[in-house]
């Protein structure tokens, strides 16, 4: 398993752990993070006993803010929560109960100033968020709406950086693309700029990761950005080396205190972003690289590294293409090396694989095998053609990259097998 | 014979909140929750601040001011992390001399030119002088200054011999006196609704006074249930000795109703601090003026007081002192609480402990219990903006009216006046102006 992968099951155990430890009978003192975290662990499919729990409780938790309105002094968080859990359970298909729609309306009404609900742009930006299909009841939505796009254009939106994520689902959400392409600009200019403290990297590679098509000519250094910050996040749960000064003056921090609003990101992006990883048998790797590197097919090696940043990049379509030219290369030198002479591929020309084909049967590879080979040749020239460039899927490459890898370790082990015997 | 007291103790350190919409985003310690979490109110980018400096200072005042906006070891990310905002300079007036008449002259040519909704605080560097003379640097340059709507916060030659220890109380400050909140508790404190940092009866500086009796003012500190400060009123005209129930009536007219605007409900359960122990003839005017405004409703007049000669000690701690959140009965309406004393927080202490005698009168009957009052105070002594130390001995409330009482000691007349007068008083009440 990968580092990144061990990272999200840490992350995903440790928000289980939290909220087995919760005592629903209890009024919760942070429904607001527990409403987070049941968003983002629905969204990724989580299933868990956790779940089920901070699933039943939500909808008994609707039910008692705002169709009882059985509301504390807390009213910004208790109903803010409930709301935002409303939208978590309506859009996963796990709402159990029928909302009030008039009492929900009136306790909005009764919170609203200056088009912001409890003074607060975060309650604000999820409010509207969880209530879209709603907006005509809700006389201040556009004003709201106003204020959340007035504060992405002076840039005071990055004052509390969990309002990027937030502001960001809201404008995906109401297609308000030229917003929203805002929004995502202003935070990779705060990235290239290297301007971002460790606290707020997480919400703003949230943004950057989930809209990358929008920056796709900064995809390079938003990946980095996003995979380094993924891999120093764990730091948000440990303590903080501090001089033994500080500690005398301002104390010792007892226990290391994390937002739930941070963790639940984190995981939603680490969970988004280690699916588009490839992880190739670190076995298979290491013998590829070694074998091509013994063997001076450098070039053939440089084109497996070519495929393997194109596919982080997203590039899908140079990625099979590097992929089938390093096939054929290795291919070619294998033919070369058992047949004691050169063969000539003309370049830009289609490529006649027969003498290849027929080369490995004379020297005993069986049948079936030789024929996997071609087939991996033709799925790759297919998904690699340029005239026929077509919208490739993810999984679709990922096979491309382990049918190649397997094609390339077989080959390169049987000419190991034939050069050593013969 | 030995005699033996009854005591109790504090559990738990109440936590602080350093986030508006994030619950989980609390600590015990301000210092390690600004670091971490950012203030509680993440609405401002810009600070815009203003400086009044002799000329041979202004250099090393724009460098405190830069350090605070890069940071330092003890304040590592400086403002941008410990407060989510940068200090922008707006605005530079020079000072000719260290002389108070010259301050003056500063102060006025300075608020002359500005406009108080365009500068959040003013940041003036002062010579050292002792708060208990009134016509000094500090005193006349905060009054002209506040009369006319700005907030300031004052530094001195002692700011810059430590500073690295200024850093984060003096970013404190002025962040509170732009007008945004740092923190609050996390937890609401129970069976309490509002409480005031009352103070009558305070003495207007005798410089440009009408007349030859003393003239007194009233102001009253007003906090939530989760100690965050609200707002500050004060008594629109001055009054003379025997005015007292008048000017009360006044200023718990105007907290209960800007109150109950701001929160939307109307406070039942109100406790009153003072540092004196209230009269009877306070409290009977109080619960009429209440029995008024409220109808129903608990009180408790809360008398806080360091002034007494009793001490106490723990032989079981290294020290002797008697530890941080611990508590004697001295009756069932009063104790002995220790709030400087050993604790494991912080190595940083002073001295032996003065103890806070907390004395509790409640009507129309108890509604809060003596333990639940302890907690308060103790509460409250973590709410203080002006220090992110973790030990402070007062709660804010006596610490913001003594700070208060002090100014209005230096204020005068036309300047108290000046402050109350309502386009003056909505830009400055919502910020703590006086700390």
């Amino acid at each position: 398993m990968n580092r990144l992968m061990e990272i999200e099951n840490k992350i995903k155990k440790y928000i289980e752990d939290e909220l087995l430890q919760i005592n629903f009978e209890e009024r919760p003192r942070d429904p607001f993070g527990l409403s987070i975290y049941l968003f983002f662990l629905l969204k990724n499919k989580v299933a868990s006993p956790a779940l089920d729990n901070i699933v039943d409780w939500m909808n008994a938790w609707i039910d008692l803010i705002i169709n009882k309105e059985k509301i504390s002094r807390f009213i910004d968080r208790e109903l803010a929560s409930a709301i935002f859990g409303y939208y978590a359970l309506k859009t996963n298909k796990m709402l159990r109960i029928s909302l009030d729609e008039s009492k929900l309306i009136r306790l909005l009404s009764s919170n609203i100033n200056n088009g912001l609900y409890f003074d607060n742009f975060t309650y604000t930006i999820l409010i509207l968020l969880s209530l879209i299909d709603k907006r005509s009841y809700m006389p201040s939505f556009d004003k709201s709406l106003k204020l959340i796009k007035d504060a992405i254009e002076d840039r005071t939106i990055i004052n509390d950086a969990k309002n990027l994520v937030f502001s960001s689902m809201l404008l995906e959400k109401l297609k308000e693309e030229s917003s929203l392409n805002n929004l995502v600009e202003v935070c990779y200019r705060k990235i290239s700029e290297s301007d971002i403290r460790f606290d707020d990297r997480i919400y703003y590679a949230w943004v950057v990761w989930h809209y990358r098509k929008m920056i796709e000519q900064h995809f390079p250094l938003v990946r980095d950005f996003v995979e380094n910050t993924l891999k120093n996040a764990l730091a948000l749960l440990e303590q903080e080396e501090t001089d033994k000064l500080v500690k005398e003056m301002y104390g010792s921090e007892v226990k290391v205190r994390v937002s739930r609003i941070a963790l639940a990101t984190f995981f939603d992006l680490i969970v988004e972003f280690n699916e588009s990883q490839i992880e190739i048998s670190p076995f298979s790797y290491a013998y590829i690289k070694q074998r091509l590197f013994v063997l001076n097919w450098i070039d053939a090696w440089k084109e497996f590294e070519r495929c393997l940043n194109a596919f982080k990049e997203e590039r899908l379509s140079d990625c099979c293409n590097n992929l089938r030219m390093g096939l054929l290369m290795v291919w070619k030198n294998v033919y070369e090396d058992l047949e004691k002479s050169p063969i000539y591929i003309s370049p830009g020309k289609t490529v006649d694989i027969a003498p290849l084909k027929t080369c490995l049967k004379a020297h005993n590879l069986p049948d079936d095998s030789v024929s996997l080979i071609e087939r991996t040749w033709a799925y790759l020239s297919e998904r690699a053609h340029v005239e026929k460039k077509k919208i490739l899927s993810n999984y679709e490459v990922r096979f491309c990259i382990q049918l190649t890898f397997s094609v390339v370790e077989f080959l390169l082990r049987f000419h190991e097998q034939k050069t050593r015997n013969g | 014979m030995v005699a033996f007291l009854a005591g109790n103790k504090i559990e738990n350190e109440p936590n602080l909140l350093f986030d508006k919409a994030d619950s989980s985003a609390f600590d015990s310690l301000a210092y390690w929750g600004l670091r971490r979490f950012g203030p509680y109110d993440k609405s401002i980018s810009k600070i815009r601040l203003a400086i009044i400096c002799p000329e041979e200072k202004i250099s090393q005042v724009k460098n405190l001011i830069e350090e605070l906006n890069k940071g330092t070891p003890i304040l590592p990310g400086g403002m941008p992390q410990f407060f989510r905002c940068s200090i922008d300079v707006v605005d530079e007036v020079l000072v000719k001399s260290l002389d108070t008449v010259d301050y003056e002259k500063a102060g006025i040519s300075f608020v002359k030119k500005n406009d108080p909704r365009d500068v959040d605080v003013v940041l003036a560097y002062i010579p050292k002088t002792s708060r208990y003379f009134s016509n000094t640097p500090y005193y006349r340059l905060k009054a002209i200054l506040a009369s006319q709507g700005f907030s300031s916060q004052m530094i001195t030659e002692w700011t810059f011999e430590n500073l690295r220890w200024s850093y984060l109380n003096l970013a404190s400050a002025i962040f509170s006196k732009a007008g945004c909140i740092p923190w609050v508790l996390e937890s609401e404190m129970r069976n309490i609704d509002m409480i005031l940092g009352i103070s009558i009866s305070n003495v207007v500086s005798y410089r440009n006074r009408a007349g030859l009796r003393p003239r007194y003012v009233g102001y009253v500190n007003v906090f939530d249930n989760h100690g965050g400060w609200m707002f500050i009123e004060g008594t629109a005209t001055l009054y003379e000795k025997g005015q007292s129930a008048d000017q009360l009536k006044e200023l718990l007219s105007k907290a209960i109703e800007r109150f109950k605007a701001k929160k939307k409900f109307l406070p039942k359960s109100i406790a009153l601090h003072y540092y004196k122990k209230f009269g009877n003839e306070e409290i009977e005017t109080t619960r009429k003026i209440l029995d008024e405004l409220i109808g129903e409703y608990s009180v408790a007049f809360i008398s806080i007081d360091d002034s007494h000669p009793l001490r106490l000690y723990d032989l079981k701690v290294d020290d002797g002192s008697f530890p941080r959140g611990y508590y004697a009965y001295l009756n069932q309406n009063e104790i002995l609480l220790s709030t400087t004393g050993f604790t494991t927080l912080a190595a940083k202490r002073m001295g032996t402990p003065k103890l806070l005698h907390v004395r509790a009168k409640q009507y129309p009957s108890e509604f809060i219990t003596i333990d639940e009052i302890a907690l308060q105070v103790f509460s409250l002594t973590k709410i203080d903006w002006a220090t992110v130390t973790p030990l402070v001995r007062e709660p804010v409330t006596l610490q913001f009216s003594k700070e208060v009482s002090y100014l209005t000691a230096a204020i005068s007349e036309q300047e108290w006046q000046s402050i109350i007068r309502p386009e003056v008083n909505v830009i400055l009440n919502a910020k703590p102006w006086f700390i």
